[in-house]
């Protein structure tokens, strides 16, 4: 009913394939007797290993069958994933709870086993990732705290060797950010292992284009320096190498829009007072006219080896219009000496010569370059 | 196969419904059986494509009502069809598709409305069903049902606004919980929950409209995230988006009409994902509601906001191929 990227020529070929119809009508036969049997079992509430079995035969072909899952559930609660219970004649109830420990991990790891072939073959699939999380969640519900981390760590590995096959798939970075709020405990945090993640995803092969990584990059960054108890001078260490990551490689692919945008983040977040997910929001206003000089010098300097890139064309409009904003806090007399004098009818003439470059440059936008004109120009 | 003698430059407005209509005939092939799970939406979806078309009597009236009927559980939710565990993503093609056919009355309202009321958590955001996943989808489907029904009061709405807000991502997006990234998707869900609460001037509209309007690229269509491909669905959910915040005109609408147009299957009708591909109904609807909303003669009006189109099954945009 939604098919994503089937051609019409291979289906019509398909089509014409007797062999391939009867297979078809063969597989259709197969389908439809799985699918009476788990109907029949699951009206009858039948919660035994045969059942559980008719289940991984219908997700294997179906694992869109939501229904299918909720029921591998029921099953899998009413017979194996049993809290544990000693028994009431006195045995030694530390050796069997690590009998009970032991098995029921056994069958956690069964259960993650199954899921691991189907979510290769349907990385997508919202169902698999949603019973894969519960299926840990059941190891934390069941087994001790030191034993059910084990299983979360293991599933870090396996998010990451996921991602690294798909280093957009949003269910992916879901998941990961899920499997680490698990792990993580008030005394343990993980935010310097997930920052070094994302700087190793950013800047391997193809990296630098990852929109998801440097995402990743922007929500853990507040966080890190809080727990860093980072002051403001390293903060705006931290500022400096970030913007300098970026310059490598916006020279490298100016048109390359997830720099750009995260580039205009780190940008406008430290440059206007009180935003929350500033790098260094102390700086005094003159030190953040400053910054925000410097990224502008660069990317006029930037805009000669490459005129014709809208991004950098678009960053230094909007740019020049943060400038001006800023430039009407007050400013303490003593810092107004740093900053130059800065000619408004040659800024004005800039802004639209760039304006109309875009217009040009990127004609399907036109709406929004009209729109920015009239944020920016101060009469026309 | 492409055929010389059909343009694309028109809307086949006949061949769509044909196609739209020709749907449930199909019981011979695997492909019927294998979407069972959404056959409600795909109602849903072929139902609002027709009246946009113009033709909202191509299917049966009654059968619709009865089908939709036999979907609800006693819970008050509804599954995709007979023998399928309630859900919110088919609860809320119930409940537009019995708006649509100007049936509420047709079912036991207070229990959808206390099942749905019953899957708003403590933060505000609402599960999809007694499993628990949560998801900003399932959010803004409740506040669409329970809008539909005239029963938001049933619910926590400043709530569910404040998790909205929390999505928020410095691009201007929204993302599918807060911490995750932003996706066309996704905003469109934020985008309309805020919309039907009243709230859209909480967000930076410049900011969330620069980043929409990059959606588009050079061969006209919209792509769901950055460095993505285009796809006709996202028309969708990345137009609408913008239609709520008054940026329609950040992009180019001319090339996207183009290329809408290009993914149609000029010979039996319906709209695909991208141009040469098989079409399939899910991208039909969206493919006819964003020429709608880009003011496609001949169209009827679809509304941004709930559409009667407005399901959030962009689940099988990203989901596994299932043909």
């Amino acid at each position: 009913m939604a098919s994503h990227g089937v051609t019409r020529s291979s289906y019509a070929a398909q089509s014409k394939d007797v062999a391939a119809r009867e297979r078809e009508l063969k597989k259709l036969t197969e389908y439809h007797e799985l699918t009476a049997e788990f109907q029949r079992k699951r009206t009858e509430k039948e919660y035994t290993k045969e059942a559980l079995d008719v289940t991984a035969k219908v997700l294997k072909i179906n694992p869109e069958f939501y229904t299918v899952w909720n029921y591998r559930r029921e099953i899998l609660l009413h017979t194996t994933l049993l809290p544990f219970s000693p028994s009431p004649d006195g045995v030694d109830e530390t050796a069997a709870y690590g009998g009970y420990e032991a098995s029921t991990a056994g069958l956690l790891k069964q259960e993650l086993a199954f899921l691991f072939p189907l979510l290769s073959s349907y990385p997508k699939c919202y169902w698999i990732w949603n019973h894969r999380l519960w299926a840990l969640h059941q190891a934390t519900r069941l087994l001790s705290p030191p034993f059910a981390e084990k299983f979360w760590r293991a599933e870090l590995d396996l998010v990451g060797l996921m991602l690294s096959r798909d280093m957009r798939n949003f269910h992916g970075w879901m998941y990961r950010r899920f499997v680490v709020a698990n792990i993580e405990q008030p005394e343990k945090s993980l935010v310097e292992e997930e920052f070094a993640y994302t700087s190793g995803m950013v800047r391997g092969v193809g990296g630098m284009t990852n929109y998801s990584a440097w995402h990743q990059r922007s929500v853990l960054i507040p966080r890190l320096l809080e727990e860093r108890g980072s002051g403001e001078q390293e903060r705006m260490d931290f500022l400096e190498d970030e913007l300098e990551l970026l310059k490598r490689a916006m020279s490298t692919d100016p048109d390359d829009q997830s720099l750009w945008f995260y580039h205009r983040w780190l940008v406008y977040a430290n440059a206007l007072p009180g935003d929350r997910t500033a790098i260094a929001p102390d700086m005094p206003v003159v030190t953040r006219i400053l910054l925000l000089v410097d990224q502008i010098e660069w990317l006029k300097e930037l805009l000669e080896s490459h005129s014709s890139c809208k991004y950098i064309l678009k960053a230094l409009v909007s740019y020049v219009g943060l400038y001006r904003t800023l430039k009407q806090e007050p400013i303490p007399d003593e810092d107004r000496e740093d900053l130059d004098e800065v000619d408004e009818n040659q800024e004005q003439a800039l802004l639209k010569e760039w304006l109309d470059t875009l217009v040009r440059l990127d004609p399907m936008r036109r709406g929004r370059y009209m729109a920015l004109r009239k944020s920016v120009l101060i009469q026309e | 196969m492409a055929d010389s003698s059909v343009s694309n430059d028109i809307l086949h407005v006949e061949k769509h419904v044909a196609y739209i209509r020709s749907l449930d005939t199909r019981r011979d092939s695997l492909e019927y059986w294998l979407t069972e799970h959404l056959r409600l939406s795909g109602v849903y979806w072929g139902l609002t494509a027709l009246c946009l078309l113009g033709h909202p009597d191509a299917l049966p009236r009654d059968d619709t009502i009865a089908f939709v009927k036999s979907c609800q559980h006693p819970c008050g939710g509804f599954g995709a069809h007979p023998g399928h565990d309630p859900h919110l993503l088919y609860t809320v093609s119930a409940i537009q598709i019995l708006a649509i056919e100007d049936a509420l009355d047709a079912i036991d309202q207070d229990a959808v409305v206390s099942w749905i009321s019953g899957l708003q958590q403590e933060d505000g955001v609402f599960a999809g069903d007694e499993w628990g996943e949560t998801d900003t989808r399932f959010l803004y489907g409740a506040m669409n049902c329970l809008s539909l029904l005239g029963r938001l009061d049933a619910i926590n709405v400043p709530k569910a606004v404040e998790y909205v807000m929390r999505c928020q991502n410095h691009d201007g997006g929204f993302g599918m919980a807060p911490g995750a990234e932003s996706h066309s998707g996704q905003i469109f869900t934020c985008v309309g929950a805020l919309a039907i609460a009243g709230d859209l001037e909480r967000l930076d509209k410049d900011l969330l409209g620069d980043w929409l309007c990059e959606r588009q690229l050079p061969n006209g269509g919209l792509n769901g995230r950055p460095e993505k491909l285009e796809d006709v669905c996202y028309s969708w959910w990345v137009l609408s988006s913008m239609a709520m915040i008054g940026k329609l005109d950040w992009i180019d609408k001319d090339s996207l009409v183009k290329f809408i147009l290009r993914c149609q299957d000029e010979e039996k009708g319906g709209i695909a994902d991208r141009p040469g591909d098989m079409p399939d109904v899910f991208h039909t609807v969206f493919g006819v509601a964003g020429l709608s909303l880009l003011g496609y003669e001949g169209l009827e009006e679809v509304d941004p906001v709930y559409s009667h189109l407005s399901s959030l099954d962009f689940q099988i945009a990203e989901s596994c191929n299932v043909a």
